[in-house]
């Protein structure tokens, strides 16, 4: 029962991993990109300061438990809210061809209040880094 | 659907009032959307048999009837809610859209034919609650009281979904229809699978705790005390109706025949959450918490209703949570006054209330003698409904408890109308002046007079 | 998708859920760092999870798949809102121990 099931598997796997392979592909070809872009295009200033091993803007010398500013914590949370979203997208992503363009509109109207959030908390200032 | 539909776009709307800190605009805007809902709930359209939406939601007269009474409810709550927020007015754009999102997730329990949609409703019914409970950022009391709410809530909600996953395994599928029908095709419930009847038993024991009923009431004498005194009553009058709500459809749409098979269980509950409530409060100083075991004990009279319950209506009920919530919702609003000029909120802090605000006590005591179940006001009737319905059952032991403990009730609520009559020791007290506010609190004690003596102005127009 | 219930019959599913389940049962009676607690209510809905999507590929039916989609985005709120109390709380105590609040008694 075991190999039976392994093999089906096996048989049309071949087939099946070529739109992985191409999606790898292209989301490593997007971060190639995007470094190489930044690295080209930006300005480059080199001091003492910069040399520093970067540990997410904190002093990184002393007690490694301290009690850290609440702008992450801020971040993190919005950042889990937004993104635990896209798991709705799933199954709009593997119906796309059978919902068409009605469901294509049901999914604009789902993303609404969530752009309408994003609104809220950019007018709240929460993304404002230096006024937080 | 109507009302969900005005009240959520209200809510969003409310969220950027406060964020674009227009705080003039913020109070009408939001009272002109809950009467534009309360009117669209009334409309025939909004009226439907069928379940709408593949079978999620179905807005009957059942789920009219109580999306009527929460909206209301929430109205009183809003328009006196201006004496509390008068000065923290930094975040009340977001109070108000909590406050109606809360009331949308409870529209959609109430409603719900299927249970994902039914425990969507209860989540966003209790979210904006917990955060609701913990607005007072400063007050470690509030913070303590949202943080006890929000563990035991949803350490509560996780049981629930356990039960519902464990009645999908069963049957196979969420729906309510699917989920009778399968109940149906039992001869009688002993034969139901195992996992089936845990599955029921642990949603159950979710609505047990949302009802604030024994054995799980111990969270709410703390969380009601530890709130700002607007959300308190909020969570005792719209929050209970709509678990209450729940609950029936539940066990009337979805497990339907196999309710009778926890009578029993309930009656016990209900004779265990009455006599709780009721001795625990006699021994209250605390205004708050007194209304809060109070509440405890108005949780077990309106358990009693879940007994027999295919037999008969349920507007019995819904009567009974509309007085006492018209009832609660004044004796806070009387609260907020007395606390806003004394800075305390004990029952003793009511003293010298009569001389300075004879309307005030009037107001008070016509509440208290409510919720004592003194005729004719509306309490008397409710109480007196459910019980009839009880004994029609054959639970004249319940009802004989239940009498035991509404003389015992008498007496705490009396304590609170004498000591509004005591005269104070500093002389009368000066309450600043709020537009509307003794208008609306008048009209809510009138409705509570003309509800007692003509009840069938409830029970006739539906 | 069903010949792996012939492989791991559906009652080991049902038995490692109940036991996660009952593992973050433990953990939020037993201990007393608020984080640690948060984190046993989401290990307890993820046995939830684990349960419902066995189920649903035991059935043929997808909307158990569904329903653990809601469950996880209702955890995402929830998880949000508890952290943003514990961070209130910690602003006026200073400590994320439970044992800390005990304002509220009879």
């Amino acid at each position: 029962m075991l190999n039976s099931y392994l093999n089906k598997n096996t048989m049309e796997s071949n087939v099946d991993y070529l739109g992985i392979l191409l999606q790898m592909a292209f989301a490593l070809g997007f971060v190639g990109l995007t470094m190489v872009a930044t690295h080209t295009l930006g300005p480059k200033r080199r001091t003492a300061q910069k040399a520093e091993a970067f540990e997410c803007g904190v002093e990184s010398v002393g007690n490694a438990r301290l009690p850290f500013s609440i702008k992450y914590f801020l971040t993190a949370i919005l950042f889990v809210l937004f993104d635990v979203e896209v798991i709705f997208f799933y199954p709009w992503a593997v119906n796309f061809k059978e919902l068409g363009g009605i469901g294509y509109l049901k999914m604009l109207f789902f993303i609404a209040p969530l752009f309408l959030g994003y609104l809220y908390i950019l007018k709240k200032g929460a993304l404002n880094w230096e006024k937080m | 659907m109507y009302p969900i539909i005005v009240l959520s776009v209200a809510g969003i709307l409310s969220m950027f009032i406060g964020a674009f800190k227009l705080k003039k605009v913020a109070l009408p805007a939001v009272l002109l959307a809950t009467l534009a809902a309360f009117g669209s709930n009334l409309l025939p359209q909004n009226f439907n048999d069928t379940p709408l939406y593949s079978g999620m939601l179905q807005f009957d007269w059942f789920s009219i009837r109580y999306a009527a009474v929460m909206i209301a409810v929430t109205l009183v709550i809003l328009i006196l809610s201006r004496r509390y927020y008068r000065d923290a007015a930094e975040h009340l754009g977001d109070i108000y859209a909590l406050f109606l999102f809360s009331v949308v997730g409870g529209m959609i329990m109430v409603g719900s034919m299927n249970l994902v949609m039914f425990f969507v409703g209860i989540e966003i019914l209790s979210i904006p609650l917990y955060i609701l409970a913990a607005s007072e950022r400063n007050n470690l009391l509030s913070n303590e009281a949202g943080l006890k709410y929000f563990l035991l809530g949803s350490f509560i909600t996780v049981f629930m979904l356990l039960g519902i996953v464990l009645v999908y395994g069963t049957v196979g599928s969420f729906d309510f229809d699917a989920i009778n029908s399968f109940v149906h095709s039992y001869n009688s419930s002993d034969e139901l699978p195992m996992l089936f009847k845990v599955g029921v038993l642990l949603i159950l024991v979710a609505f047990i705790f949302k009802i604030s009923a024994a054995p799980f009431h111990f969270w709410s004498p703390d969380v009601y005390q530890g709130s700002p005194a607007v959300i308190m009553v909020f969570m005792a009058t719209v929050a209970k109706t709509a678990a209450f709500g729940g609950a029936y459809r539940f066990l009337d749409a979805c497990i339907g025949p196999m309710s009778d098979d926890f009578s029993v269980m309930f009656a016990v509950l209900a004779a265990l959450t009455m006599s709780i409530g009721n001795l625990m409060a006699l021994r209250q100083d605390s205004l708050k918490r007194l209304l809060a075991f109070s509440s405890v004990a108005n949780a077990g009279y309106l358990m009693m209703g879940f007994i027999g319950l295919n037999e008969k209506p349920t507007d019995t009920t819904l009567y009974y949570m509309l007085v006492y919530s018209i009832a609660n919702v004044i004796a806070i609003a009387v609260y907020l006054t007395v606390k806003e000029s004394q800075g305390s909120g004990s029952i003793a802090g009511l003293r010298g209330l009569y001389q300075s605000k004879p309307l005030l006590t009037f107001c008070l005591v016509l509440a208290m003698l409510s919720l004592a179940g003194i005729p004719p006001l509306a309490g008397f009737v409710g109480k007196y409904a459910i019980f009839v319905e009880a004994i029609r059952d054959g639970y004249a032991w319940l009802v004989v408890i239940a009498a035991i403990n509404s003389v015992l009730g008498i007496f705490y609520y009396f304590r609170v109308m004498r000591a509004a009559f005591e005269p104070a020791e500093g002389g009368p007290v000066q309450v600043p002046y709020v537009l509307g506010y003794s208008a609306v609190l008048v009209m809510c004690t009138l409705a509570l007079l003309v509800l007692g003596i003509f009840p069938n102005l409830f029970f006739g127009i539906w | 998708m069903a010949q792996i219930f012939n492989i791991v019959p559906l009652e080991h599913f049902i038995i490692l859920s109940l036991i996660l389940f009952s593992i973050g049962v433990i953990g939020v009676l037993l201990r007393r760092n608020m984080i640690v607690v948060f984190m046993s209510i989401e290990l307890m809905l993820n046995a939830v999870n684990l349960m419902a999507v066995s189920f649903s590929a035991h059935k043929g039916d997808s909307a158990g798949q569904v329903f653990v989609f809601f469950v996880m985005v209702v955890a995402a709120a929830e998880v949000a809102l508890g952290l943003a109390i514990l961070v209130m709380i910690y602003r006026n105590v200073k400590s994320i121990d439970i044992n800390e609040l005990k304002q509220l008694k009879w």
